[in-house]
């Protein structure tokens, strides 16, 4: 697997701080999430590994290389970004969407070999019937695919994922989240993934990052990170947390303020906080 | 790097199996057609304008036999086998086929112009008229006409006037795109504003100016190929040749500027320099034509538009499309106002409105808007 190292890095407009010292090191699970409340620098952080935003200071480092001495089309090589889907001004097909992958990998002319890549990842995804419909017309979750397909079609070693399950009904969510989950099991890929479903982040990831503020506030398994303590410390808020097969389940209560009640822990079989 | 294709495990367990192969291989021949088929409709558009331009120099006020036409024609190089002399063949040499020409060339350049800016700017839009260079353009002409002043002298005077309006215009929007945070919405809303600006002040100088210099102004405004001859050609041929093959090199990095700024950088575009580096060639091709045949804004507004709604939106062929489509629908209308009510001409721009706004409209209606933008 691909390593990822963010150190000690901050990012602000203007005076605003959005990132603050933030270190990690993404080298031992290959599915991270990364959860916390709206505005605590959660997709700032995705796109400063992507290059995509210029942090004030601090260094990250893909794969033991640092990406501001690397040319953005390495940057493309190495990371794939997976957006939020997008309205488009202009329509393009299917295909045309996934080529897009490609390049960061080739010249003017995209040759036979590029086009049978993306083929091979529009049929191993189920998309191939679908390579001349227009992205627009399809549905939310299909659309979340083809862009995974695109980041597939981009050859990375680190695909980040920006949340790619929001929108999206339970079925289309769990479709994501298999699909990810396959990538990281099949092809060696380091998934980073900003999420706001702590049960799809806890049924899923390796390893999950809790963030507030722009700083993280737990890192860890999902069962040392969703804690009833760090739930309301982070978003506020009093919830239960079950633990079913191993794997912790949130459910929110109710804010915290509102009333006073202490925070409960129903413990049932297998758990293990 | 990994090679992620080595391994052949499917991530979707619905595929498998014989008769999948056999539908794949179906998808897959029908995107060769779908590619097959795009290049066949720019080989025959190409065709149709070099059939269309051979049979518009033969049509005109004056009544010259289609034989004659080419006689002269021939007689230009083959002097020792055509003879031709008078005043058919000084029509035909230096106001028919310079006006066919200038027309092609003009289309081509508003065409694809057009195209990339739209892409560039993410909206449908962008034109050489919505960012205000052409109403720039016309006011450096009726700064030329009424004051007579200019950055040129001599016969070249309106010319470099509007060339110099037309590009002081792009330039001061091409700053503001590379301002931070002026989004594509933005330099709309400022390219109509200056738009608004320039008319003002050109309706300014109209209002002072005299008889003759009113003429001018208006059927400069109106957009007339006849100002262009043979003299032009070279210069406009030159920033073609530089223009054109830098903008289409660009092609598959148009085609991922269109899904946004964050998106193109995290393909390894840099969004701003490639909008930069697009924007200051189309204004240098844009300036360059609307200074010899005055505005004629709508081609470059709904050119890309029907290239899109024919060929669909890779640049690589959209590119060309552009221009091919802006030069057939301008040669078209040109060649009907110079013979619907011989022996007046109508100005350019004014037919290429009233005959492209019906077929636009119709393409409009016809399909679902969806399907092409």
């Amino acid at each position: 697997m691909v390593t990822v190292n963010v150190n000690n890095v901050t990012f602000g407009y203007n005076s605003t701080k959005i990132l603050q010292d933030v270190s990690v090191d993404i080298d031992r699970s290959s599915f991270v999430s990364i959860v916390g409340p709206n505005g605590a620098g959660k997709s700032t952080l995705l796109k400063c590994v992507n290059k995509i935003l210029k942090p004030e200071s601090g260094d990250i480092l893909v794969d033991k290389n640092n990406i501001h001495e690397m040319k953005r089309m390495e940057v493309a090589r190495n990371v794939a970004y997976v957006p939020q889907s997008s309205n488009r001004v202009f329509p393009t097909t299917v295909f045309e969407t996934v080529m897009m992958g490609r390049r960061p990998h080739l010249g003017w002319f995209s040759n036979e070999d590029d086009k049978e890549k993306v083929w091979k990842v529009l049929e191993e995804m189920g998309l191939d019937d679908l390579a001349l419909r227009n992205f627009d017309e399809l549905s939310g979750g299909q659309q979340q695919k083809i862009l995974i397909a695109r980041a597939l079609a981009q050859e990375t070693g680190v695909i980040l994922l920006d949340e790619p399950t929001s929108n999206l009904d339970i079925w289309h969510q769990l479709d994501v989240m298999e699909n990810v989950r396959a990538l990281v099991n099949t092809r060696n890929v380091t998934a980073v993934m900003v999420v706001h479903d702590l049960n799809m982040a806890s049924k899923y990831s390796d390893w999950i990052l809790m963030m507030k503020n722009g700083e993280i506030v737990s890192a860890g398994n999902p069962a040392s990170v969703l804690t009833c303590d760090n739930i309301e410390q982070v978003y506020g808020v009093e919830a239960h947390v079950h633990t079913h097969a191993g794997i912790p389940y949130v459910m929110p209560l109710k804010q915290v303020g509102l009333a006073a009640d202490s925070c409960m822990i129903q413990a049932t079989e297998g758990f293990e906080a | 790097m990994l090679n992620l294709f080595e391994k052949k495990k499917n991530l979707n367990t619905t595929n498998s199996g014989g008769s999948d192969k056999k539908q794949h291989s179906a998808v897959r021949e029908d995107y060769q057609r779908f590619v097959g088929r795009k290049i066949i409709l720019l080989i025959s558009m190409f065709a149709l304008i070099i059939l269309l331009g051979a049979f518009f120099v033969t049509i005109g006020p004056l009544e010259v036999s289609v034989i004659e036409v080419y006689k002269i024609l021939f007689s230009r190089y083959f002097p020792d086998l055509f003879t031709s002399s008078g005043l058919p063949s000084q029509v035909v040499w230096n106001i028919r086929l310079p006006r066919i020409v200038a027309g092609i060339m003009a289309g081509f350049g508003l065409g694809i112009c057009g195209c990339v800016m739209q892409s560039v700017l993410k909206n449908p839009l962008a034109s050489p008229f919505t960012l205000g260079i052409s109403s720039g353009a016309s006011f450096g002409v009726a700064v030329a006409a009424v004051l007579g002043v200019g950055v040129i002298s001599g016969p070249y005077l309106l010319v470099g006037n509007a060339f110099m309006f037309a590009m002081l215009c792009s330039l001061f929007i091409i700053a503001l795109a590379s301002f931070k945070g002026a989004t594509s919405e933005t330099l709309i809303l400022a390219g109509i504003a200056i738009n608004y600006l320039f008319s003002s002040l050109t309706d300014l100088f109209q209002y002072f100016a005299t008889d003759e210099q009113l003429r001018l102004m208006v059927s400069w405004g109106m957009g007339d190929l006849s100002a262009f001859s043979w003299s032009n050609f070279l210069l406009l041929l030159c920033v073609f040749v530089i223009c054109t093959p830098l903008l289409y090199m660009k092609a598959n990095d148009l085609n991922i500027m269109v899904i946004g700024d964050e998106n193109a950088k995290s393909l390894g575009i840099d969004a701003n320099k490639v909008r930069m580096f697009c924007m200051l060639l189309a204004s240098l091709l844009i300036a360059t034509i609307v200074c010899f045949t005055g505005t004629i804004a709508f081609i470059g507004l709904v050119a890309p538009h029907m290239a899109r709604m024919v060929i669909g939106s890779d640049h690589k062929y959209l590119f060309p499309a552009s221009g091919l489509l802006g030069a057939l629908v301008l040669i078209c209308a040109d060649v009907t106002g110079m013979n619907l009510i011989r022996p007046t001409i109508i100005p350019t721009g004014i037919m290429t409105s009233l005959l492209g706004v019906p077929f636009f409209m119709y393409l409009i209606l016809k399909r679902k808007r969806k399907e092409f933008w």
